[in-house]
């Protein structure tokens, strides 16, 4: 479990330097973030990387918090290096934001936490990671740059398949931007794991926009069912436009466990997979109903 | 003036004299070891769970720069005996195949991760490049995985010279098991399914060997056992046993058992240390060791009770078949461990007619490695869940059904043959009742019931072995089973203990240094302990089966007490004084007289006299004050009890389950530091519901591993388990000269049936009953809507 030969080793400061260097050794090339999956796969060899380009000192993919753009419209630009502890606990987060802190904050342990970022779990794009979810569910769009210019995707279009995305070699996740909430959304976010702070057997995000009682519009993805955090559009759509009960909410439960995809693997088989959605689903919901009412997301 | 009982050290929580050094990273490991010139080992391991080699090709790893050696299998075979040697294997009757052992793979491989190339290079990457070069084409064989599969008789055959797939067939028991049936109310009869599960110590294992031709072999290795290591050597290597030295290092970061057998990577290392004339160093790394060790269990019990209607059983049947690997890893071939877990699978209770047929059988996987709970985790699980499955069966509750098949009176001698020395099981478990407060958790299972909650109530019972006298031992490994040490009290005062074994985590260097601080009125502070060096300590067996705290601290505390002896003749003259010797109190660093307290002379003045100044000595008295003692006790074999109960929640549409309160009741004898026998319960928890939860080694059906790293593996963090209640309920033994036994080993034993008799009370349904651990939410789940 040591690495194959590691040649050459880039720690830049600036992002054009990255862009540079990526641009440079293109294929050969591995962007290091917080390590925490790179490290083991090079560990195990099922990665190889004889340039390495740790961007952990990149000023400008560190920014965090909530900015107006150009539009006028206001988000919460997260960037790549943002670490898992900072969006666990970050009093914006806490206020703000919970689902992503639902997320973060049962991710590995401590040191996985201190040391790993959103730009590294977005990229590796594991099925069974936590942040996808929150970022998928809150229709974020996601900014790539490199020499070539820049290319922005919304979350939807940015996870291809497992451990797959549309991210070009020569290519830089630099932030993430998450739309302000229309009033009345509320959104929330749950894992099941064999042990604490373990990869997803299931995940559900929820988030709902509610206007007197009666949902708006919602978005509701689950993670580590199948190679890709899936989207329950059928039971978006039942929910849509009802005034929403506990009734309800079980109901959409039943609708999301009846259309999803699910996958066995040795972790839990597909028909647990379901016990398990049927069992949280309604809990995920309910909460995001709750946090609705308190303009919380 | 300070008091004997004031200086006491044994029964005081103090703490471990060994975590200073181990928290300020100060520790020294097998991976500290670094000798001049060093090289690095990487094997090439099998992909293929059962194959022919057709053709092995090193060509382009023998050209890798930094490659100083590859080596394969018949050159190693070429230069030394098949490594299972008469003297490691064990005798314990019944029909015994053995398979011929070499280090590396020659023709044929037997499982995914069978070894079969070594890399030797200049460091530990190139060593790892190279060994990617390696090119091996196989001819792939059936595999067999199902050890029931394996035993049929057109089933191909692994050992192709054996005559079927059982490497140990035998029986115990004693009593007219046929009368007990006949005579029965009621029989239970359920398969039970221990699955394939145990440890992964921290450190994995590893070893720095070197060689000349005039010091010989020196071979630093984390091994529990030393000195029988150094026999082995001696013996497959063809070494004299002056020229083999084995070294334990001082810190080995856990072993649980798994440290304990005689690997194959052992002799090879060794053996390319001799080739090479220059120091060879392995350290398995995190994927072979979960490919290699830990792995236990494994057992299937056909198990039959003969019950009379009050809940006494009255006979017991069992036809265990234990599934064992390619049993090629030596002194226990892997069928020791399930053979123990058929002596001890009567635990705690009196059943006087008993007939157990085992049959250890081999697989394509690795052959089973101790694992704390040696053999008896599966065997607890069928016995303990069956006692409860009967009260459930006949309407009796389990309380009254446990109380009257425990063993009351000592010695007690099961059917099998093992000897239950002291204790008050009954008391014990008593007090767990109570602990638990049993019948108002019973109350407020009714009342959570109305509310939809279903919490249940469930315990079990482990009577873990406490050491093995040489009675036992002998036949079983070939080995003594006395504990050893020396005592030397040097020229500054200073006590010296050099013992036989070589722990692990245990701290011994704390236990024994209390008990021999109390012999000889010294403190703890003026006592070193040394071990794991074969050219310096006593023989012994090594650390485990709770040896310590009966055999290792009772061989202490007599040689103490023989330098006792010549110390009070020594104070006796020197102070002028008529006297019998034994007339002499130690404490505070004197000797004192019993008759006139104004009579002392130091420690140090004696060790003055005794070594620097022996023209003072009584005259004709011989010099030096140094003492080896070796301790049998006087019974075949010793137990120390534990009871275990939990208070479990279950979620039915889940089956997941929380642990609302887990509490043990230990009897140690007498603990000689409370706070390290709180240790060895809340660890030997943790690993039981670890075992029973969490952990699995899994296998496809092509034999491929599936659980390779810890990330399948999963072992619980603290955050997944309750807090542990520990309760003492000590019974000294008249056996050991202080009255303790060990503890530790067996404390995983009772977790599986505590929890699955908890959840089954949980559930409380006709016909739910768990025979299949591990006891995951999933498998509770599909129990539930099984029998729906
Ligand atoms: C023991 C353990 C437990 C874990 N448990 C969980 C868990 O429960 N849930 C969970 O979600 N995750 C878990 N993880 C994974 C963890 O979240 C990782 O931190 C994360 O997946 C990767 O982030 P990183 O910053 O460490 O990235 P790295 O490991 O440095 O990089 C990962 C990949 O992303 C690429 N990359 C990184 N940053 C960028 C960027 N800005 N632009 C382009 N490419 C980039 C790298 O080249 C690499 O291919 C666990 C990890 C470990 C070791």
């Amino acid at each position: 479990m040591y690495p194959a030969p590691i040649s050459e080793y880039f720690a830049p400061s600036t992002l054009e330097e990255c862009l540079d260097l990526l641009d440079q050794y293109g294929n050969q090339a591995k962007i290091l973030a917080g390590g925490q999956s790179l490290i083991p796969l090079l560990k195990l060899r099922m990665a190889d990387a004889p340039i390495i380009i740790d961007i952990n000192r990149v000023i400008e993919l560190q920014e965090f918090g909530e900015k107006f753009l150009e539009s006028g419209n206001r988000v919460l630009r997260i960037g790549a290096l943002t670490r898992h502890k900072t969006l666990a606990s970050h009093p914006l987060v806490l206020s703000k934001y919970p689902i992503i802190s639902d997320a973060a904050k049962y991710i590995g342990d401590v040191q996985i936490r201190n040391r790993g970022t959103i730009g590294g779990s977005l990229v590796h794009a594991d099925p069974a990671a936590d942040l996808p979810v929150p970022i998928l569910v809150l229709d974020s769009t996601l900014r790539l740059v490199s020499k070539d210019g820049e290319r922005t995707f919304s979350a939807d279009e940015f996870f291809l398949g497992l451990m797959m995305t549309v991210i070009e070699p020569n290519e830089i996740l630099a932030h993430i931007d998450i739309p302000s909430p229309q009033p009345g959304t509320g959104a929330a976010y749950y894992k099941y794991s064999a042990v604490f702070g373990d990869f997803a057997i299931i995940s559900i995000g929820a988030r709902i926009t509610l206007q007197d009682g009666i949902c708006q519009s919602s978005r509701i993805y689950l993670g580590g069912v199948n190679p890709r955090p899936q989207r329950a559009v059928e039971t978006e759509e039942f929910l849509n436009g009802k005034t929403i009960t506990s009734e309800i909410l079980q109901k959409a439960t039943d609708v999301m466990v009846e259309e999803v995809i699910v996958e066995s693997d040795m972790r839990a088989s597909d028909t647990f997979r379901k016990v398990l959605l049927k069992q949280y689903g309604f809990d995920v919901l309910s909460k995001a109903v709750q946090r609705a009412k308190e303009e919380q997301i | 003036m300070t008091t004997v009982s004031e200086t006491k050290w044994v029964g005081r929580a103090i703490r471990r004299r060994e975590d200073p050094r181990l928290l300020a990273g100060k520790g020294k490991y097998i991976g500290d070891i670094t000798l001049p010139g060093t090289t690095y080992v990487h094997l090439v391991r099998s992909t293929h769970a059962h194959a022919r080699i057709r053709n092995i090709d090193t060509t382009k790893a023998e050209n890798y720069p930094g490659v100083v050696a590859v080596v394969t299998g018949e050159e190693v075979a070429a230069a030394m005996k098949p490594m299972l040697v008469p003297s490691i294997i064990p005798r314990l009757g019944g029909e015994l195949q053995i398979p011929t052992v070499y280090p590396l793979a020659i023709d044929k491989v037997l499982w995914v991760g069978d070894p079969i190339v070594a890399i030797i290079a200049e460091n530990k990457y190139i060593a790892e490049d190279a060994a990617q070069l390696v090119e091996i084409e196989y001819e792939p064989l059936p595999v067999l995985e199902d050890p029931e599969e394996a035993l049929k008789s057109d089933s191909p055959k692994i050992h192709e010279d054996w005559k079927s797939n059982v490497l140990w067939h035998g029986e115990l028991g004693d009593g007219d098991v046929e009368k007990a049936f006949r005579e029965a109310d009621y029989i239970l009869s359920e398969r039970f399914y221990g699955h394939r599960t145990g440890c992964a110590p921290l450190e994995t294992r590893g070893a720095v060997a070197s060689y000349d031709d005039f010091t010989g072999l020196t071979l630093y290795i984390n091994s529990q056992r030393p000195h029988i290591l150094r026999m082995a050597l001696s013996q497959i290597l063809n070494i004299p046993h002056d020229k083999v030295r084995v070294i334990a290092p001082k810190d080995v970061g856990g072993a649980f058992g798994t440290k304990a057998p005689i690997y194959r990577e052992d002799l090879l290392i060794c053996y390319l240390a001799m080739k090479l004339k220059r120091p060879v160093k392995w350290i398995e790394n995190r994927m072979e060791s979960l490919m290699t060790i830990g792995q236990e269990r494994d057992q299937i019990h056909y198990l039959e009770l003969a019950v009379r209607k009050d809940g006494k059983i009255l006979g017991l049947r069992d036809r265990i078949i234990a599934d064992v690997g390619d049993g090629r890893t030596g002194v226990y071939l892997g069928f020791v461990m399930p053979w123990l877990g058929a002596a001890y699978l009567t635990n705690a209770f009196d059943i006087p007619n008993v007939h157990i047929d085992l049959s250890c059988v081999v697989t394509n996987k690795p052959c089973l490695s101790p694992s704390r709970a040696f053999g008896e985790f599966p065997a607890r699980f069928a016995m303990d869940y069956a006692l409860h499955l009967v009260a459930r069966e006949l309407n009796l509750d389990p309380r009254d059904v446990f109380e009257k098949n425990i063993i009351k009176k000592f010695p007690y001698v099961t059917a099998t043959g093992i000897t239950h020395d002291s204790g008050d099981y009954v008391g014990a478990f008593k007090t767990l009742l109570e602990a638990l407060d049993y019948d108002r958790v019973k109350q407020e299972q009714k009342e959570a019931r109305k509310n939809g909650r279903l919490i249940g109530v469930g315990f079990a019972m482990g009577a873990e072995m406490s050491g093995i006298g040489s009675q036992v031992f002998v036949a079983m490994e070939n080995q003594p089973g006395y504990g050893s040490a020396t005592v030397k009290i040097d020229t500054h005062g200073m006590v010296q203990v050099l013992e036989g074994d070589s722990p692990q985590g245990q701290g011994h260097e704390t236990t024994i240094a209390q008990a021999v601080a109390d012999e000889l009125g010294v403190n703890i502070d003026d006592i070193y302990i040394s071990y794991g060096d074969t050219f310096a300590t006593p023989f012994a067996s090594g650390t485990l089966g709770n040896r310590g705290a009966s055999y290792t601290v009772s061989a202490a505390v007599l040689a103490c007490r023989k330098l006792k002896t010549k110390i009070q003749k020594i104070a006796a003259y020197l102070l002028g004084i008529e006297s019998d010797s034994e007339e002499f109190i130690f404490a505070n660093r004197e000797v004192i007289w019993k008759k006139d307290n104004s009579k002392r002379v130091s420690l140090d003045d004696i060790a003055d006299v005794a070594i620097m100044a022996p023209t003072k000595l009584p005259p004709g008295m011989e010099a030096g004050l140094e003492a080896t003692a070796y301790f049998e006790a006087n019974i075949a074999s010793m137990l120390s009890i534990g009871v275990h109960g939990a208070v479990v929640e279950v979620n039915p549409k889940t089956g997941d389950y929380k642990i609302l309160r887990y509490v043990v009741v230990d009897d140690c004898g007498v603990p000689i530091n409370p706070m390290l026998v709180r240790g060895q319960v809340h660890g030997g928890v943790v690993m039981g519901i670890g075992n029973t939860r969490y952990e699995k080694y899994i296998y496809d059906e092509a034999g491929q591993p599936l659980c390779t790293t810890l990330m399948e593996y999963h072992m619980p963090s603290a955050a997944d388990v309750p807090d542990i209640e520990v309760i003492e309920y000590n019974v000294p033994t008249p056996y050991t000269p202080l009255g303790t036994k060990g503890k530790g080993e067996g404390v995983p034993g009772p977790v599986p049936a505590t929890l699955a008799s908890a959840i089954t009370d949980a559930i409380d349904r006709p016909g739910f009953k768990l025979l299949n651990l591990p006891l995951t939410p999933e498998s509770i789940w599909r129990a539930l809507n099984e029998d729906k």
